[in-house]
């Protein structure tokens, strides 16, 4: 029975492996194989990547921002609400990203959403709303991945430092944020990871217009639309390819951790 | 007590369903003082209450006539060495120890003075620049308390500082500890639930059971003589039981049912109380010596039912003749005396209670 048990799992395994790697390899495949007669704009796959990176830089720091007191009010306070503010948090990453969009688009139609377009916009069909889909895309992932990250450090090293002679804030900056420094930054990458790859809230709240808010999964989107399938299987292995890198570079700040470096 | 310098008065405190109730304690400068109880006592939410790291729902704290509760903890000048030492992993040994200087603000040179000479104390020197995953549990004890101690706090406060560290080095590093706390000439409260250790290392002792704090005093009077069934139980006391009184012309006697013990106390007839016979005060009567006088009160004919071999002594349970129980009695003696007297299960015996060690819980 425990044989069998044992075989069940590595064929699970395995199966998962090369179903995964056949979607790759038939990218690869197909690449190879396609009508390659359209030549690739790389002025056009340059802005695509320059503006995913610069995007999903600035939404992914700025949902860090936000989430970095909020994961840390969840980790360690019970206040009135709490469940609330938590059930709020996860809403964006169960909603279909479209309907986020939609839900933003929506509420830019209202008269505190113009207020906001109005001064700190245009965000409709904009990088600014670009970022903006990002970043409420990501914030319910980010404040998760943080406040496993602040619940990873024993209290107790909080308690102490406050004996020491530092307040709350001190103990912050002093003790807790260095010692979660690794799920910080790992969290980070994940969080650039999933707004760099973000392409349904993205799509309705700032469309999809090439060399303006063609971030690459709007690029994949558009050359799929116009048949153009060699160009757009370049903008799935560049997405590939960031992809892979980042989760790559996630297991080596976990692997470092667990090692104690 | 005169002018306490840490006074604690009516403080309660409630989480969950727990809660500690009344709470008073007073523990006199440089003194060594500690905390006894079971797990679950209450021993570090007190701790906690005294560090400001929980907020009591009532009661008061002084440190020195200074109202603690006013403070937030890192105001306090309270040191506080945690069970677990919680030194910080992104700080090597000398990180940790300078990590304590904050409150201080000394200069840059005066700090470097300052980590030299309570590395000195402790004599970590060469471990300054170790890494503290790689220290041993006595060497991370010294850290910690080396950190506690260079913020030169009022009085630093011990969590259960042995509890991570094997029993074979815990009795050396008893004696360090205290000889650092006397050295650096802090008063300390010390949290244990180790019987031995308590009484090793306290200069006072106080017992928690059940959130209450029920005897406070010195170490040979809370061992010798627990005020409560509660306190007798944690100290390990056997034999105790519950009886009605009767009065007697010369004292009392309480009734056990199948048995009963004399007291020359007075205490008034038909009370309910617990009586505790301290195991290493019931004595073995050779059938070939007399009674002494403060045995013959009472004396009991019945059957070894076994003994148990410890390093130090030997643990006989003994049954008085006719009883239904397994065993009424538990005896403790040195390991001789089984030899001596050729003691063995099923031998038909003679004990007798030595009186002024019968104890009485009248309030239970």
């Amino acid at each position: 029975m425990n044989r069998i048990f044992t075989i069940i799992l590595i064929i699970t395994a395995i199966i998962v492996s090369i179903s995964l790697l056949a979607l790759i390899a038939g990218i690869v495949l197909e690449l190879v194989t396609s009508d390659s007669s359209k030549a690739l704009d790389t002025g056009e796959v340059l802005f695509a990547v320059k503006l995913s990176l610069l995007t999903a830089t600035i939404s992914s720091i700025a949902a860090l921002l936000v989430s970095i007191p909020l994961a840390y009010l969840l980790s360690r306070y019970n206040f009135f609400g709490k469940t609330f503010l938590d059930t709020l948090l996860d809403l964006p990453i169960v909603l279909s990203p479209i309907a986020v969009g939609a839900m933003l688009l929506i509420f830019f139609n209202t008269p505190v959403g113009k207020l906001i377009n109005n001064h700190l916009g245009p965000f409709v069909f904009e990088v600014r709303g670009i970022i903006l889909a990002q970043f409420i895309i990501v914030l319910g992932l980010s404040v998760r991945l943080l406040k496993t990250a602040f619940d990873g450090v024993d209290p107790e090293y909080e308690n102490l430092a406050r004996t020491l002679g530092y307040n709350r804030f001190q103990v912050f900056c002093r003790v807790v944020i260095p010692i979660a420094w690794r799920g910080v930054l790992a969290a980070f990458l994940l969080v650039w990871a999933r707004a760099f790859g973000e392409f349904g809230a993205t799509l309705t709240l700032a469309g999809a217009m090439a060399f303006k808010t063609e971030t690459i999964p709007v690029a994949i989107y558009l050359k799929f639309e116009s048949t153009d399938i060699y160009s757009m299987l370049i903008f799935i292995l560049i997405l590939i390819a960031v992809s892979l890198t980042t989760i790559f570079a996630v297991r080596s700040v976990k692997i470092f951790h667990c090692c104690g470096i | 007590m005169d002018n306490p310098y840490l006074n604690i008065n009516n403080l309660r405190f409630s989480i969950g369903g727990f809660q500690l109730t009344d709470i008073d304690l007073s523990v006199q400068q440089g003194e060594y003082h500690v905390l006894l109880g079971p797990t679950g006592s209450g021993k570090s939410t007190l701790m906690k209450c005294i560090l400001g790291l929980c907020r009591p729902s009532g009661g008061s704290i002084t440190l020195a006539e200074n109202d603690l509760l006013r403070l937030p903890p890192e105001k306090r000048s309270l040191g506080y060495l945690p069970q677990n030492y919680a030194l910080f992993p992104h700080l090597s040994v000398e990180g940790n120890i300078r990590f304590g200087l904050h409150s201080r603000c000394l200069a840059a040179s005066a700090e470097d003075k300052e980590v030299t000479l309570q590395c000195d104390a402790f004599q970590i020197g060469p471990l300054r620049g170790r890494d503290v995953h790689t220290l041993s549990g006595g060497e991370q004890q010294k850290v910690a308390l080396a950190r506690a101690l260079i913020t030169r706090p009022k009085v630093v406060l011990l969590d259960e500082p042995f509890s991570s560290i094997d029993e074979g080095s815990r009795r050396m590093l008893w004696f360090d500890l205290k000889q650092s706390i006397r050295r650096a000439g802090v008063t300390a409260i010390h949290i244990t639930h180790h019987l031995e250790e308590a009484y090793t290392l306290g200069d006072r002792l106080s017992v928690m059971v059940d959130g209450k704090l029920i005897q406070s005093g010195r170490k040979e009077e809370v061992f010798g003589y627990p005020e409560t069934e509660s306190v007798a139980r944690f100290l390990g006391y056997r034999n105790i039981f519950y009886g009605d009184t009767r009065s007697l012309p010369d004292g009392t006697e309480i009734d056990l049912g199948y048995f009963s013990v004399k007291t020359s106390k007075n205490i008034p007839a038909g009370e309910r109380v617990a009586i505790c016979l301290r195991p290493q005060y019931i004595k073995i009567i050779r059938e070939d010596e007399p009674i002494r006088e403060s045995l013959k009160r009472n004396v009991f004919k019945g059957e070894v039912v076994s003994i148990f071999m410890f390093p130090e002594y030997c643990q006989m349970r003994f049954r008085i003749a006719g009883s239904p129980s397994l065993f009424d009695l538990e005896l403790k003696f040195p390991a001789y005396i089984k030899e001596r007297l050729s003691l063995s299960a099923g031998k038909n015996i003679t004990v007798a209670l030595w009186e002024p060690s019968i104890i009485v819980f009248r309030d239970r």
